[in-house]
């Protein structure tokens, strides 16, 4: 039987209340699961009927922005529905008084940037990083996704939109700066990877753009030998590149680099930046990076799937030795030194790489956490291992309340059913 | 049949750690806002986890609701013990537990003092962000419960930015680590769940927080304004500069006038119409070039004159007197409401003038001291509580301020919390669905409501209509 | 149980009331005050005590037991005064409840009858108490306070650990009635010599004369002065106080009249305290007395020191004695003095303002309480290690010298005065 039969009634629904333009058959075997429909509702009533009725026929959806992140978390095989996102597009609104903004979930991240950089003539930034051109803004929410700018996308959220699994709109937080008005709901929904509502829009806090911004390179053995640079006080972002990683890094920039580096954007009120550079320039082998943006192509690295991924969380004092760890087991590793935030990369394909080699990064990143007295989780790898492992570290301790969240906010599992931590 | 619960939890923790006369309960009657009072059935006062855990699991055996109090300093009645529940006092468990300079955490028992935190990382050049006025009184676990701010905040965040990670009694009476010491988080957020979440939806009985380095260097300014709207308007220019100071403070003239005549004192000019108080801090170049910009903005908006702090005690002064602001207002009157919301920053002047109208049209005596970088306004109206009168018109001025706040975009409150104060405005803010998607959080954590109820959300219909304005994107009409 | 719902007065319950209207219940009193931090309980905190007392002025709670041990649980310390931006007068309110609590005849135990007899028939009688310290002398003397020790009760141990060894007999003599300004004369000055001080403490009286005079005061000690009435008033006995009061006004005005002093010093903070606030007991008569009244070490320091000054190489911990620094707000003036001996090193230990616990007849009447005051201090004194530990304050004296001895301290403790004085001796 196919795809579409299932939910064939369904799609008569969903044909009436979000017009048919919005509602296609398809038949597509994605994240372990037979999609017969692809629905783009539009905000407000049009998202909240789809989710009713999604809810009525008890058929899950796999909810989806740019795709960008779809890697992340376990497969939903149960998922019958594909539901878009792209079609949310609230009126955006950029207070650049404030420095505030209300954007839509659906939008590109990369586009709303630019927009948000234009409207207010250079002068605010969205302190989101995007992993993908195509990624949405909901989806970096809702995936809680961390660039090497901003790590935590939780900080810059100050309100949301979200349609819950009813069908219900809610609001939570709201536009001004300060607020604890009611449960800080928008933590809970950041980084709830869609399986709790579905975020149409948001209000960010925004951040003033810096005066001035120049980006170092040098080599450094030693993560934690990196961990006083990357506190200095105009660091805005510093990363820590194992030899792998720095020579990629150097093939990008057309030039020769050898050896484990750490590469700092110093950013911020212009007489600060320039004293910080004062000092790089007379460290030994620092060099100013002068063409090229390689904190984009840090992002852009960052977003870039490599068959196996994993994000370590680490206390300052044991960066060293979690990198090390991690190196042993065969990765290639990024650290954010000043977050104690560290990305190990196995290049993988299925067919050609063994179990042992799933088996060993995940020892790995487990003594790692250990050591680091952090935690874990999977951020990319292939359907078949996300399909069979835990992708999110050891989440037992706290199943009981996941579930409990889960079984409030969506009592009848429609939503990305069993993509978050524990199969939740 | 009715002391077996008293009884039994002296068996927990020793029976001089549990109040149950008369007396004893009367006095925690009332957290910071004195207005809103209810007689605990007994107060109880653990020593650590394991008996707060038995202290749990014995008032859920007894069906007998729980509030948890750290030092009472709360501004919303969030910790009065409603439906004859016990009080758990936190005040014992104060210790430090452990104190990592290099990972630059902390991990605290919620009994420890805000302030104290501060000064015992400060050796190690490093100070815990969040300073809210009561710094030196509250607890950091009543700091949890309510995602208590300061006026560091504009710069540094909340109590939300930094709690790495939480050891939580759930209302069953099981104990649960939340997050992790990196901060990292894996599947939902609990901790972003539980900071802010008013004390219902568990006890916290350890804290991980974030410690921040001292900044190089730090000057505090005052500005010295005639009237306290063209104070507001410099902040408006600040803030649309894309300038982030680290603090940016409003003080009015009453109380300039109260706290000059009190211990904190700090030779604030007492004719002034406001001082706005600006602090910057970074790398020392940095900040000498924002000390700058801070004079020019605030030149620009007439400012009569421009101080800075000559020395660090001089600076220690200046906010010695903001944080004692509030208990000074004490000398014009025997009770204060410190009212707590905020508006969009550029809606400042506009909104204190309204708010200044609906004090004066009512008859009271109020003030203004507040964190203008946040748009987070703190009208205090002073008053006698006997006075059944007066009361009423407070209360009267009070939701007025409110509404008027939220029809500009605002919200009901910024530092404060909810708790009993405000539950039945919550309804001004958040339609029934809103509400209903707070209601399935707790339900998550507390299905039976033996943590702290009567909190946080409305009891009565009075005020709950749902609020056709309370959406997002279709409320932008704003400027 | 006859007595569980006696209450005061009216008239003192309506002063009662209007002194508890000035607490806006912000709580910023709590953290300093060393029995909430003690016992984390709000009844036990400046802010609940008001609470407590407001609730009996208007006639919520009974003036009973449960007050009673608050108001009685208290030291008194006044460290809420300091911290209160509202100026609640909190040792005013403490003493019109202790004197509303003894009225009510909450404090009928023995202890209590024992202490009001020591405090109304010993210490204010200069004759007795220096025949009674006389007799203790030969008791220290022949050990027979050891043999004494394993007779009574273990409670007496404590109060034994308090008592100093009385000072021999040379330094308990009357000081003479005036000692001559020395070098320039900058003026004249009376000394309040106070009862405990000559018995207990005469070298700190001498050093003091000795210290003005040689500073170019001339130092009178009027006659018929005496006990201040601090500790009967402490302990409830406000009328009795009063009385005292009343003839230290008296033994004093005839130096006072015609402005013939520039002030009337006083060497223990616990009596400045009381003469300071004079006219809260005695109104506007008191005034003239309360008006001059300063510590040594803020005379000293304001009318600034003339040297040369030898050098002490010592490392000083400075401990503020609650009753100058809270309720007579003088805290730099005897670190500056100290400071300015050369080689002196000032030590800092934490929470130097907090009380060591002594407050008066407290270590006798609360031990317990006294004790965990106690052992917070001395754990911040260990840990600085100093050769001295210096404080104004008789009864600080005593403790902190009952704790430096019980910890095994190698410390010194001495009156912040006989430090000056062994500098400016040559």
């Amino acid at each position: 039987m196919s795809a579409a039969a299932d939910v064939g009634s369904l799609a008569e629904g969903l044909r009436r209340e979000l017009g048919a333009p919005a509602v296609e058959e398809i038949e597509l075997d994605l994240e372990g699961a037979r999609l017969g429909l692809r629905i783009a509702p539009g905000p407000g009533g049009a998202l909240g009927a789809a989710l009713r009725l999604l809810g009525e026929a008890a058929t899950p959806a796999l909810v989806r922005g740019g795709g960008t992140r779809s890697a992340f978390g376990h497969p939903v095989p149960r998922a019958r529905v594909l539901l878009e996102t792209r079609a949310l597009l609230p009126p955006t609104v950029v207070d650049d008084e404030d420095g505030i903004a209300y954007l839509p979930a659906g939008a590109a991240l990369c586009d709303l940037r630019e927009h948000v950089r234009k409207v207010s003539e250079g002068r605010w930034e969205i302190p989101l990083d995007p992993p993908g051109d195509s990624s949405t803004l909901g989806g970096c929410l809702a995936a809680a996704a961390a660039g090497p700018l901003h790590a935590a996308p939780r900080d810059a959220v100050l309100g949301l939109d979200v349609t819950l699994a009813s069908g219900e709109p809610t609001r939570c937080g709201g536009r001004v700066v300060k607020n604890v008005a009611g449960y800080d709901l928008a933590k809970l929904y950041v980084g709830s990877l869609g399986t709790l509502g579905v975020i149409e829009g948001a209000w960010l806090r925004l951040q003033p753009a810096p005066e001035a911004r120049e980006v170092w390179w040098a080599p450094v053995d030693d993560p934690r030998q990196a961990l006083a640079a990357a506190r200095a006080a105009s660091t805005r972002v510093a990363a820590w590149l194992s030899r792998e990683v720095a020579a990629e890094l150097g093939a990008e920039l057309g030039e020769n680099r050898a050896g484990p580096a750490l590469l700092v954007e110093l950013a911020g009120d212009a007489p600060a930046v320039e004293a910080e550079a004062r000092a790089w320039a007379g460290r030994a082998g620092a060099q100013r990076l002068e063409q090229g943006d390689p904190m984009a192509w840090l992002r852009a690295r960052q977003g870039r799937p490599r068959g196996l991924r994993v994000r370590v969380a680490s206390l300052a004092s044991a960066l060293a030795e979690v990198a090390r760890i991690l190196e042993e087991h065969g990765a290639q590793v990024l650290a954010y030194p000043a977050r104690g935030e560290l990305h190990a990369d196995v290049d993988f394909s299925p067919g050609v790489s063994g179990d042992a080699t799933v088996e060993r990064i995940l020892r790995g990143a487990r003594l790692a956490a250990r050591a680091g007295q952090g935690d874990f989780v999977v951020e990319d790898a292939p359907l078949a291992i996300r399909e069979v492992r835990e992708m999110f570290g050891d989440p037992e301790p706290r199943l009981a309340l996941f579930r409990a969240l889960k079984a409030q906010y969506d009592p009848r599992g429609i939503l990305n059913p069993g993509r978050q931590a524990g199969r939740v | 049949m009715a002391p077996a619960l008293e009884d039994e939890l002296r068996q927990v923790v020793g029976s001089s750690h549990v109040l149950s006369r008369p007396e004893e309960l009367l006095v925690y009657e009332a957290d910071g806002l004195t207005h809103h009072s209810a007689t605990p059935r007994a107060v109880v006062l653990p020593a650590d986890k394991t008996e707060v855990v038995q202290i749990v699991k014995r008032c859920r055996a007894h069906g007998v609701p729980f509030v948890p109090r750290g030092a009472g300093t709360g501004l919303s009645g969030g910790a009065l013990a409603l439906d004859g529940g016990v009080v758990i006092e936190c005040a014992r468990m104060n210790r430090i537990l452990r104190i990592d300079p290099e990972d630059r955490i902390a991990v605290v028992q919620p009994g420890v003092v805000n302030a104290d935190l501060s000064k015992r990382v400060a050796p190690h050049g490093l100070f815990y962000a969040p300073d809210p006025s009561s710094q030196q009184a509250c607890t950091l676990g009543g700091n949890v419960a309510e995602n208590s701010g300061g006026p560091h905040t504009l710069k540094y965040g909340t109590t939300t930015n930094h709690v790495l990670a939480l050891e939580l009694v759930l209302p069953d009476g099981k104990l649960v680590q939340l997050g992790s010491a990196t901060g990292m988080t894996v599947g939902y957020d609990l901790v972003g769940a539980v900071v802010g979440s008013e004390g219902t939806l568990g006890v916290v009985t350890e804290a991980t927080m974030r410690l921040s380095p001292i900044p190089e260097r730090v000057e505090t300014l005052l500005g010295i304004f005639g009237e306290v709207v063209s104070a507001c308007r410099a902040v408006g220019r600040m803030i649309r500069s894309g300038l982030v100071p680290a603090a940016l403070e409003i003080v009015d003239r009453r109380t300039i006038e109260a706290v000059e005549a009190s211990v904190y004192a700090a030779g604030l000019p007492t004719d002034a119409g406001a001082v706005l108080i600006v602090e910057v801090d970074g790398p020392a170049p940095a900040v000498a070039r924002q000390v700058e910009r801070v004079r020019e903005h605030c030149v620009a908006e007439g400012a009569d004159q421009v101080q800075v702090a000559r020395d660090e005690a001089e600076r220690q002064r200046f906010w010695r007197a903001r944080k004692g602001a509030f208990g000074a207002m004490g000398r014009l009157a025997p009770d204060l409401y410190v009212h707590d919301a905020v508006v969009p920053r550029r809606k400042l002047p506009e909104i204190l003038e309204s708010i200044c109208e609906i004090g004066d049209r009512h008859g009271l005596r109020l003030s203004n001291v507040f964190h203008a970088g946040d748009g987070n306004l703190h009208p205090n109206i002073s008053f006698d509580r006997r006075d059944a009168d007066e009361m009423a018109r407070v209360l009267a001025a009070g939701e007025e301020i409110l509404r008027t706040c939220v029809e500009a975009g605002g919200v009901i409150s910024g530092e404060h919390g909810i708790g009993t104060e405000k539950r039945d405005f919550m309804g001004l803010l958040y339609s029934e669905a809103d509400l209903e998607a707070m209601k399935k959080l707790r339900a998550a954590f507390d299905p039976t409501l033996v943590c702290n109820p009567g909190k946080l959300f409305p009891t009565t219909r009075f005020c709950v209509e749902a609020n056709p304005k309370a959406r997002g994107y279709d409320q932008v009409p704003l400027g | 149980m006859a007595m569980s719902d006696a209450q005061g007065s009216p008239p003192q319950l309506a002063e009662l009331e209007l002194g508890t209207l000035d607490c806006v219940h912000c709580g910023l009193c709590l953290s300093h005050c060393p029995t909430y931090r003690v016992t984390g309980r709000e009844t036990s905190s400046p802010r609940g005590r008001v609470y407590l007392m407001r609730g009996v002025a208007e006639g919520r709670i009974p003036l009973g037991a449960a007050v009673a041990e608050e108001a009685s649980l208290c030291l008194g310390c006044r460290a809420c005064e300091t911290a209160c931006p509202s100026g609640v007068q909190f040792g005013s309110l403490l003493e019109q409840t202790r004197a509303a609590v003894s009225d009510a005849g909450l404090r009928s135990g023995l202890a209590a009858r024992l202490e009001r007899l020591a405090l109304r028939q010993l210490v204010p009688r200069g004759l007795r108490l220096h025949v009674f310290v006389a007799a203790l002398a030969w008791v220290q003397r022949l050990r027979l306070d050891r043999l004494a020790l394993l007779l009574l009760p273990p409670r007496f141990r404590e109060i034994h650990a308090l008592l100093p060894p009385v000072p021999p007999v040379s330094q308990r003599r009357p000081l003479p009635r005036s000692f001559p300004a020395r070098g320039e004369p900058r003026g004249r000055v009376a000394l309040f010599e106070g009862c405990l001080m000559p018995e207990l403490f005469g070298a700190v009286n001498r050093a003091t004369a000795e210290v003005l005079s040689q500073q170019g005061f001339e130092v009178v000690v009027p006659a018929g002065q005496g006990c201040c009435g601090a500790l009967q008033a402490h302990s409830g006995d406000l009328e009795f106080a009063k009385g005292l009061a009343r003839s230290n006004v008296a033994a004093l005005a005839p130096a006072i009249e015609g402005d013939a002093i520039d002030a009337v010093v006083v060497n223990s903070a616990g009596c400045g305290a009381v003469l300071r606030e004079l006219d809260h007991w005695l109104g506007d008569e008191a005034l003239p007395l309360a008006g001059r009244v300063r510590d040594v070490c803020e005379f000293l320091d304001e009318v600034g020191l003339r040297g040369p000054l030898e050098p002490l190489p010592l490392r000083v911990a400075y401990d503020d004695p609650c009753h100058l620094v809270h309720a007579q707000g003088v805290q730099e003036a005897p670190r500056r003095l100290l400071e300015a001996i050369p080689g002196l090193e000032i030590v800092s230990h934490e929470d130097p303002s907090a009380c060591c616990g002594a407050a008066g007849t407290y270590n006798l009447t609360q031990p317990e309480m006294s004790r965990a005051v106690l052992t917070a201090k001395m754990d911040a004194l260990a840990s600085v290690a100093p050769d001295v530990i210096a404080s104004g304050n008789p009864g600080c004296l005593m403790q902190l010298r009952a704790g430096a001895a019980e910890r095994g301290l190698g410390a010194r403790v001495l009156h912040p005065i006989q430090l000056l004085a062994q500098s400016l001796a040559r």
